[in-house]
């Protein structure tokens, strides 16, 4: 069996065309994205009485005259993982006052998005016997839930046991411990733990199994970011900025104590790599959604072996 | 929860989202784009000035510095498109082909091994020996002397030069954490006394100290004028200014090293450019600013007489550390004064081991080398097999520079100068082979409708075209040598071998090479 892996895609059109192409392009048996699905952030683009748009995306000012223009623009924005949204200068100046008026257009883009997105999964995926994972990371609402749970291509394993071919199990978990910036899915490493060892609970057989959870094992070089200060600024040293491990104990006390085969991560998306901790070969592809990359893991199960189930890890750039 | 943006565009809406970190001030870049550039570099700099008559210092630091922005602003450009790429290896892998950004990568990270070996002859050479024997002379201690003309033999090179490798080697290996302490205070006061040494050689251009009796005191009566006496200062001409640039070019291009810095929510003014930029110019300030003071300390005749001439009658090289420890007069100062080189060396055998070990970790990770070069340190998460092997070869080339004649300072120019070549033609087509990427880039910036990377690269690829035409003709002072010129050759080709016997390799153990770069189409 191969399986192909990433995370923390953040909304990018292009990263879940991608995704969705991955099955053909890695000859994947199962496709799994590991949380943090959706964007973080709305492009204002805002129409003028002379019919030009305009817009500030990525730091670059953008100006449209065509509705053509707008079309391409667009589709550069939600390829970069944003939402653009039309708007009068007034609705801009209003909706910039109100942060509930802001969250209400997040939840509205963010829900119509993964919406298309399971729409398209559908096309691409029924009927070609490929598993497809998708689960909420800590950046997503809850509501991105509900919204997984309709599809009848895409499972969800968040908080859930799923079964692969062999009787491999996986387990998801798209909680993680607490970050600055106070994210949906931000919880203790206490509330962590007991979530993890009441799922770990549903295993038959932990040494074979697969651990889907969004946050990689603290100091595992899976997770190492750069410290910030008060300012939410990164830290520099002479060589960059000064790193450190923000990954969770909970889940590297739950991968040292259940020993599963694979454990896949995200969440941190400047520590690439793949790591061994005891028998477990742990994964974090990174991430650079932003620039349409498509970051990844192709794993090679033996799904009929008992040891040495992980065959190979590669890290691709897609 | 939606939130007000914490940094970048105005207009933006940000929600509550992990990663949104606040950019980096200009400040910080700056200084840490000065340390990339090794002004510690300056001594041998300025030495050199000496063997090129007719070349204005100032005027090529200027040329120099303006050449460089232009590769700068590429590579920052690059950056803020890649902004995760970890340099050359990816985008120009993802630009141009997957066996050219390795082939650079492969050269570059042989040539920073180069130098993680001779920068610790450099240390010895250039920061130890001058700081003991100036010491000596004055106190009139002759064992101060001869340990600090030690410094300067091959063995003292060797095994001075060996005890900072091992050192720095074990430091990256032990974890960054107390690399970056060390370095933190090595910064600091390195650049602090640097100004001070700006400052007492200003003092000496305005007449507060007095060079030639301090010199006569140390090196006899009369010793200043054998020296001078003779000289001619030349007129300066351009050509010879511009053939000189081949010096603080070799300090003042190294800034790009600045990997990006900038978070999700992008402002490429605020990230790598304006630090590239800013310790481009800062730098250069610097070099010209020692230069100055020292024409004005010490005058044009004992600057070149003491290096042309057989005359200079003390037991030290005339680097400029020394010569203004002797303006000075005062131990206390002498040492003060030569901490900035012996402080910052050590920052370039850092940045030459990490550049290189990662290089190697990289090409690991990518199936491009064998897998133990990726293996990981489990208590420090260090790349232990990288860092093992980078520190045996440069161990290599520091026993080659400080025993032979084979390789000289500049010998990895050439090598360099091709790959800033590259990156610069890069840049120009960049805007037009990858349109989409760079169109939804933060580097989509025109001046009258052209990309403004493209104007840069031309500037940086004409700049870098010289510098590589000069390091194959420029026989001064050891700018190029033949040995130089081969190895630089035979790196190419074996970095191409290299990679297509690799690419082989695992393609016969089921693994495409190429597919880890290449793109998934989509419809």
């Amino acid at each position: 069996m191969r399986l192909y892996f990433c995370s923390d895609i953040h909304g990018s059109e292009v990263c879940w065309r991608k995704f969705l192409a991955a099955p053909g392009f890695y000859d994947a048996d199962v496709i799994v994205v590991g949380g943090d699905i959706t964007g973080k952030f709305i492009v204002p683009i805002v129409r003028r009485r002379n019919g030009h748009a305009e817009a500030e995306f990525l730091g670059v000012k953008r100006r449209t005259s065509t509705d053509a223009e707008l079309a391409t623009l667009q589709r550069r924005i939600a390829d970069a993982g944003q939402y653009a949204f039309e708007m009068t200068p007034d609705e801009h100046a209003q909706i910039a006052r109100d942060p509930q008026a802001q969250d209400a257009l997040f939840q509205r883009l963010v829900g119509e998005r993964v919406s298309a997105w399971l729409e398209l999964a559908e096309q691409r995926l029924r009927g070609t016997g490929v598993r497809c994972l998708v689960s909420g990371g800590n950046d997503d609402y809850f509501s991105v839930d509900a919204v997984l749970a309709a599809s009848s291509v895409v499972e969800d394993p968040n908080g859930r046991c799923l079964e692969l071919d062999g009787g491999i199990e996986v387990i998801g978990m798209g909680y993680g411990n607490q970050t600055p910036w106070a994210c949906p899915r931000d919880i203790p490493e206490a509330e962590l733990e007991d979530r993890l060892t009441s799922l770990a609970a549903e295993l038959r057989d932990p040494e074979r199994a697969i651990f889907d959870f969004h946050v990689p094992p603290y100091d595992s070089g899976l997770d190492t970011a750069a410290r910030l200060d008060d300012q939410l600024r990164m830290k520099l040293t002479g060589s960059g900025p000064e790193l450190m491990p923000v990954g969770s104990t909970a889940v590297r006390n739950a991968i040292e104590r259940y020993r599963p085969m694979l454990s896949l991560h995200g969440h941190i998306h400047e520590s690439k790599g793949v790591r061994r901790i005891g028998p477990t070969t742990a994964v974090n592809p990174g991430s650079e959604y932003a620039e349409g990359v498509l970051m990844g893991a192709v794993v090679e199960i033996d799904e009929r072996a008992r040891v040495d189930v992980v065959k190979s890890v590669r890290l691709v750039s897609g | 929860m939606a939130q007000q943006p914490v940094a970048g565009s105005p207009g933006l809406f940000v929600r509550a989202s992990s990663g949104l970190v606040r950019d980096i001030g200009t400040r910080d870049t700056v200084i840490y784009g000065l340390n990339a550039i090794t002004i510690a570099y300056v001594t041998f700099t300025m030495t050199s000035w000496a063997l090129y008559p007719g070349a204005s210092y100032e005027w090529s630091t200027i040329i120099t510095t303006l050449g460089a922005i232009g590769v700068g602003i590429v590579y920052a450009l690059l950056a803020g498109v890649y902004p995760r790429s970890g340099g050359e290896y990816v985008f120009l892998s993802r630009i141009l082909r997957p066996d050219i950004g390795f082939v650079i990568s492969f050269v570059q990270a042989f040539w920073y091994i180069f130098y993680f070996g001779l920068n610790g002859a450099f240390f010895s050479l250039f920061g130890l020996s001058p700081l003991f024997t100036t010491l000596g002379l004055q106190t009139g201690n002759d064992t101060l002397t001869s340990i600090g003309t030690w410094f300067s033999d091959p063995w003292g090179m060797f095994i001075a030069g060996t005890c900072l490798l091992l050192l720095v080697a074990f430091m990256v290996f032990r974890g960054m954490r107390a690399y970056f302490t060390f370095q933190r205070w090595g910064t600091f006061i390195g650049l602090a006394s640097a100004v001070l040494t700006i400052v007492v050689l200003a003092m000496g251009a305005a007449g507060i100290f007095h060079f030639q009796p301090a010199f006569d005191a140390l090196a006899g009566s009369g010793a200043y004028q054998a020296i001078t006496s003779g000289v001619t200062v030349p007129a300066y001409t351009v050509p010879d200014t511009l053939n000189f640039m081949v010096w603080p070019a070799f300090s003042i291009l190294f800034s790009v090293n600045m990997v990006a810095f900038s978070g999700e929510i992008k402002h490429i003014g605020r990230g790598p450019l304006w630090g590239i930029i800013g310790s481009m110019v800062a730098a250069g300030l610097i070099f010209v600013g020692f230069m100055f003071f020292a024409r004005g300390a010490m005058s044009d005749q004992f600057m070149i007489g003491a290096v042309t001439t057989d005359k200079f009658p003390l037991p030290i090289e005339p680097f400029i550390n020394s010569l203004a420890s002797i303006l000075a007069a005062n131990p206390l100062l002498t040492i003060l004064m030569n901490l900035w080189v012996i402080l910052i060396i050590p920052y370039a055998l850092g940045s030459n081991i990490l550049y290189a070990s990662r290089a190697l970790l990289a090409w690991s990770i990518d199936g491009v080398a064998p897998a133990r070069l990726s293996q990981v340190s489990e208590r420090y998460h260090s790349p232990v097999v990288a860092i093992l092997v980078v520190a045996v070869l440069a161990e290599i080339w520091l026993a080659v520079y400080a025993f032979t004649t084979l390789v000289s300072i500049l010998s990895g120019l050439l090598a360099f100068s091709i790959a800033f070549l590259v990156v610069s033609l890069t840049g120009i087509v960049f805007p037009w082979l990858k349109r989409e990427v760079y169109e939804r880039s933060p580097a989509a910036m025109r001046v009258a409708g052209i990309p403004v990377i493209s104007i840069a690269a031309v500037v940086g690829a004409i700049f870098s075209g010289f510098l590589f035409y000069r390091a194959i003709v420029d026989e001064t002072f050891g700018a190029s040598t033949t040995f130089s010129i081969e190895v630089t050759v035979a790196v190419f080709i074996v970095g191409f071998v290299w990679f297509y016997a690799a690419r082989m390799i695992r393609q016969q153990q089921g693994t495409a090479v190429d597919q880890a770069f290449k793109e998934i189409p989509v419809e």
